[in-house]
């Protein structure tokens, strides 16, 4: 083996050579990189925008990531109203702020962000929907786009997703201008008021619920015991006090009707499910508890089918619903029901009318 | 060398557990278990007495003179005592081992008698006595017997082998999935005893216990009559505070109170629950603080037990609970 050194008698090897000139050049470069980060000269505000080259490189890389990213995920029917009316909601409340209403001027504190929040009209233009669905879901990094405020709430997201696309296919005109925001009408623009019913058969219907188990679920929006992209962001920015009024200006609200249309075999797996549950499975039934006499049980008759059966998938599922101690107690009855289960009983409750009150 | 001869009286502390009575398979109770008794004792003196004998021809062999030690290695001797006498003693003990245990032939069943079955859950016993009117009389995790009468147990799972063991009152008998194991004991006098399942049946499994109340017969029947009847009306305002927060919180979901509307088949029945012995299987004392104790933290007395930890009460609608359910005798 060739001594290591310099000298006629024993020169290098091409690859010492190499080796040596390697570390020469990592080493400038490691210098030359620490000098321009430490001297400070790179300007890092948001009011000058990007050189080109890096806007380049940047939109190639953004693009690219989401692309992979996204994947393929199996995409629900976005044509669905339940849907793109929730999501047109989520969007007013909790996307406009920063992104402007569609085909309107941005609010100028975030016209000067960088990459200021686009006009979202344009999404389904840029993006396909498996894409959208990632970003919403996700967010952007060295962006403003937060992720989904509730981690696993998949099915909130595509709302969003099914209203960006009709936004797209309708264009701007056809987003809806709300009534003036306040505490009440950021309820009742989903959820209705004393004159119309929730806009969506994904949003329960709270009229006549009881008081204490309505603020109690607010409560735990708000504490994020209970996990919701949509709710959470909205119970925050409730005080005590408008929490307790709203929960009891639902309460004092009549019950609503029972829905129709489902099949009758439905309805009679549900109500055996509901009067005998099904022992096999270790699933009680479920009138033991929901009997109507215990305000911290809420009443399930005429509440929207298709609301039920994504709480009780919600149950199935850790970490979602079970985190309360009732919570826990459902997440533990309802373990044995399956998908098609946990439909039945959902719509044979919807279908039932409210009892009267007890005198 | 010292120490060790010190330390050997240790040796004899794991034969104290012989003495506790309650659950010992050395103070039979039953027929069948004196018959097991009978055969542990022949088997264990007679195999004592051949150690001894063993012992000391061992002493001789190595000890002896060498005319002993001439004789002992003679034809007589390997032939009597290596082939005949060996022979001759386990014939004998293998044919009164086979009538002891009654292998190979059908249990012995009188028309008429009394019939219990018995439904190994995970982890308790779900208890069903059949009355004179042939109607089904539901309980769990104690089994009740009338002295001196023939009682034949119909051993059953609802979910994996369990083995049902009460060795003052017989052998095990496994309870096997899809398939009904029958057994007739007769409890010879009077008494509590404790018994266990005997197959690993999944994580409580030592937790799965039942005692076994051998009462004269008429005290039987009364105890019978009385466990039919639907379970007693709350007579003070906090019992009926407690029998309300029973029926509002799902309990009837799992747990049948008959007389009321509390009516589930998941759980143990608990209609006459404040007068068994035990609870939880025979893992806690009968009280009102265990009750409590339980409905809030059966996950960690149990873990995994199918009943769910119920963090929902405060402390005064737990104490209302708790004495309703002692109430129920």
């Amino acid at each position: 083996m060739p001594e290591p050194g310099l000298g006629v008698d024993h020169p290098l090897s091409r690859a010492q050579r190499l080796g040596i000139a390697a570390v020469f050049v990592l080493g400038a470069m490691a210098i030359s990189g620490g000098a321009f980060i430490l001297s400070g000269i790179y300007n890092i505000g948001a009011s000058r925008d990007h050189w080109s080259v890096t806007n380049f490189l940047i939109t190639i890389l953004r693009d690219r990531s989401i692309s992979v990213a996204a994947g393929s995920v199996p995409i629900p029917d976005l044509d669905d109203p339940d849907l793109y009316l929730l999501g047109q909601e989520h969007f007013r409340g909790a996307c406009t702020g920063c992104h402007g209403l569609p085909g309107g001027q941005i609010n100028p504190v975030y016209q000067n962000m960088l990459p200021q929040p686009p006009d979202l009209t344009g999404a389904f233009h840029d993006y396909s929907a498996n894409e959208i669905f990632w970003i919403v879901y996700n967010g952007l990094k060295y962006t403003g786009m937060p992720a989904w405020p509730a981690d696993g709430r998949t099915d909130e997201v595509w709302s969003v997703v099914a209203f960006l696309q009709r936004l797209h296919l309708e264009g701007p005109g056809s987003y809806a201008l709300g009534d003036e925001a306040t505490a009440l009408t950021n309820c009742a623009r989903c959820h209705g008021d004393e004159q119309t019913g929730p806009i969506s058969n994904l949003v329960p219907d709270l009229d006549g619920l009881s008081e204490p188990y309505l603020a109690r679920a607010l409560d735990e929006y708000r504490s994020e015991l209970r996990a919701s992209g949509i709710m959470e962001p909205l119970a925050h920015q409730m005080s005590e006090a408008e929490l307790q009024r709203l929960a009891g200006y639902y309460a004092a609200l009549p019950p609503p009707q029972p829905q129709t249309g489902f099949p009758a075999a439905d309805i009679e797996l549900g109500r055996q499910i509901a009067t005998a549950g099904l022992p096999e499975q270790r699933v009680p039934a479920c009138d033991s508890c929901h009997t109507g006499t215990n305000p911290q049980t809420p009443r399930l008759q005429a509440q929207s089918a298709r609301y039920m059966a994504t709480q009780l998938d919600l149950w199935r599922h850790e970490g979602y619903r079970d985190v309360t101690a009732q919570g826990s107690l459902m997440a533990h009855a309802v373990r044995g029901l399956n998908e098609s289960q946990a439909l039945a009983v959902s719509r044979y409750y919807a279908s039932q009318p409210v009892p009267e009150a007890a005198p | 060398m010292k120490v060790l001869l010190r330390l050997a009286p240790l040796l004899l502390v794991p034969g104290l557990a012989g003495c506790s009575t309650m659950q010992s398979a050395l103070h039979p109770t039953g027929a069948e278990a004196e018959r097991i008794n009978t055969l542990f004792w022949v088997m264990t003196v007679g195999g004592g007495v051949i150690l001894l004998l063993v012992c000391v021809l061992t002493v001789i062999a190595l000890f002896g003179s060498p005319g002993q030690r001439q004789r002992l290695a003679g034809e007589t001797m390997v032939k009597g005592l290596g082939i005949v006498f060996p022979v001759i003693v386990l014939s004998v003990l293998l044919l009164y081992g086979f009538l002891v245990l009654r292998a190979g032939a059908a249990p012995e069943e009188e028309e008429g008698g009394l019939r219990v079955a018995i439904t190994g859950e995970m982890w308790w016993w779900r208890v069903s006595y059949t009355d004179a009117e042939g109607n089904a009389v539901e309980t769990a995790n104690e089994l009740h017997l009338p002295v001196g009468q023939p009682v034949t147990l119909e051993l059953r799972s609802a979910d994996v082998i369990h083995s049902f063991w009460a060795p003052n009152l017989a052998g095990k008998l496994d309870m096997i999935p899809g398939r009904t194991n029958t057994m007739t004991v007769i409890a010879n006098e009077p008494g509590i005893t404790r018994g266990q399942c005997a197959e690993f049946c999944g994580g409580a499994h030592a937790f799965m216990s039942f005692h076994v109340v051998a009462q004269p017969p008429e005290e039987f029947e009364a105890w019978l009559a009385a466990e039919a009847a639907p379970a007693s009306e709350p007579d003070a305002e906090h019992l009926a505070r407690g029998q309300q927060l029973f029926l509002a919180n799902g309990c009837g979901g799992c747990h049948a109170v008959r007389g009321t509307e509390a009516d589930g088949i998941i759980g143990p029945d608990l209609t006459h629950v404040g007068a068994r012995h035990s609870l939880a299987a025979a893992t806690l004392p009968n009280t009102a603080e265990a009750f409590a104790h339980f409905i809030v933290n059966n996950q960690h007395i149990k873990p995994e037990n199918r009943m769910p930890a119920y963090g929902i009460f405060t402390e005064a609608e737990l104490a209302d609970l708790a004495a309703y359910l002692e109430s129920l005798v």
